[in-house]
């Protein structure tokens, strides 16, 4: 394993503890950012499809477990989500600002229509307001959140 | 090369699809198979979190929720003076008709908690099978319903409120003239969620703000318990029945603490009832049940912490 997937890796699990620390533990739901959905997008840019959907599959099975009214949700839309991210490393490549923050911007946006559509609720009212409305919000939020935390984190040195 | 490569991205491939049909059938597996992953991961990985939330929502509700306590305490406080005389008649007439006792609902007092989690209509409560409680006790504050108890841990238990689909209540006015069955009736936002008061009689004719209490059918809400006040007709079957809007007399977001009903049950539900919190309180009937001639509107504050504009739902 290289550095930069070490670190990658390091990174996953410290959003996935931070998550459950600050949306479960401190109880801020919406108001911090899905640290879940930044994981699995850096899972997506630095794992293998299967180590990434595996990634997906066990954070969506945490969430659920607060919500057993929709278990199920999570797991399939975040391994969905946690899958493709991992194809569009095959497809795009580069990590400039512009194109990380779209990279963050849709996945967030696309797995917030993947648990819509896994909750089979067909509700269009629910779609407008969690889709349409607060979901470009979240995810323009989650594209602030992951530009930042890759520059800290995940930045490569500067050639000389 | 080529071929290496090509297979393990089929091996990938399958695997994601074998994850998201693994995810699928979670998804219509039973409640009970679910609840019992559920319970695995609350009980295991998620502990400390779980652990975590309950100290801090309580370490903040002392710091912060100090005025609205008082506010609550105050307001309780005058209510149960005022019916301390009607207690005392109740008990004479009771004596003088030979009546026996009416055996006392018992409740849990409770914390609520919200774990941030993506479903809007569910929420946890801080008791569980250890301080008496049951799947599908009521969970109700000084105001009226909240919702319904769902699964319950040794410790906690899931719930939810009457915003949820699947929420259903038996309802009368409080002179029992009217009936029907209380559902809900959601907004395109959340904000806007209300209550329908379905299949009433076609002649019935609620004013808006007469009040709605539970009708204690079916037995699992006890009687009486203030579920919200009618806003107006919502649609009618010609010749067959009326359905009223209704504002519920809960709004889910601002409760903190609560009650679960344990209803009357033969048996104690706790053998040391004080140590569990057990309280065995007076009815929640609104203050105006048993008076559908009183007008409707604002009922007046009870205490002058009570009329502070200090969030008291």
């Amino acid at each position: 394993m290289n550095p930069a997937s070490a670190r990658a890796g390091v990174l996953v699990a410290v959003l996935a503890v931070a998550h459950l620390s600050v949306r479960v533990g401190l109880g801020l739901g919406a108001v911090a950012p899905d640290l879940f959905a930044l994981a699995v997008l850096f899972a997506g840019r630095s794992m293998l499809m299967r180590h990434a959907a595996l990634v997906g599959f066990g954070l969506g099975l945490l969430q659920d477990g607060f919500v057993p009214q929709a278990f199920g949700a999570s797991p399939a839309a975040l391994t969905l989500v946690a899958a493709t991210a991992s194809w569009t490393r095959q497809v795009f490549v580069g990590d400039s600002v512009t194109f990380l923050a779209s990279y963050f911007f849709l996945g967030k946006w696309v797995l917030e229509l993947c648990y819509w559509l896994a909750l089979g609720e067909h509700d269009w009212a629910a779609f407008a307001e969690r889709v349409l409305i607060a979901g470009p919000v979240a995810a323009l939020y989650a594209a602030g959140v992951g530009l930042a935390l890759h520059w800290l984190f995940l930045r490569s040195p500067r050639a000389p | 090369m080529e071929g290496q490569d090509g297979g393990a991205k089929r091996i990938d491939v399958l695997i994601t699809l074998w994850l998201v049909v693994l995810a699928a059938v979670m998804m219509k597996l039973p409640s009970g198979a679910q609840n019992a992953v559920g319970d695995a991961l609350r009980g295991s990985v998620l502990r400390p979190f779980v652990f975590v939330n309950t100290t801090y929502a309580q370490a903040r509700t002392v710091a912060r929720d100090m005025d609205l306590l008082h506010a609550r305490m105050d307001s309780l406080l005058s209510r149960v003076a005022a019916q301390r005389t009607l207690a005392l008649e109740n008990r004479q007439l009771r004596d003088l008709l030979e009546l026996r006792e009416s055996a006392p609902h018992r409740y849990v007092a409770t914390q609520v908690i919200r774990a941030g989690t993506t479903h809007q209509s569910v929420f946890r409560v801080a008791s569980g099978l250890d301080d008496g409680v049951r799947p599908f006790d009521a969970v109700v504050t000084e105001v009226g319903l909240l919702g319904q108890l769902q699964h319950v841990d040794a410790r906690s238990a899931s719930a939810y409120d009457w915003s949820h689909p699947d929420f259903r209540v038996s309802a009368m006015t409080p002179d029992g003239q009217v009936h029907g069955l209380v559902v809900a009736d959601r907004g395109e936002f959340r904000e806007q969620d209300r209550l329908l008061l379905e299949g009433t009689a076609y002649l019935s004719d609620l004013e808006p703000g007469t009040p709605l209490v539970t009708s204690g059918r079916g037995g699992t809400y006890a009687r009486g318990i203030l579920v919200g006040r009618v806003a107006g007709v919502a649609a009618t079957r010609a010749g067959w029945s009326k359905t009223y809007h209704v504002e519920p007399a809960v709004q889910p977001g601002a409760v903190a603490f609560a009650f679960v009903d344990l209803g009357v049950r033969a048996e104690p539900a706790v053998p040391d009832a004080d140590a569990a919190g057990v309280e065995e309180g007076p009815s929640l009937e609104p203050p105006d049940a048993g008076a559908a001639e009183t007008p409707p509107g604002p009922a007046p504050p009870e205490s002058p912490r009570a009329a502070q504009p200090s969030g008291v739902p």
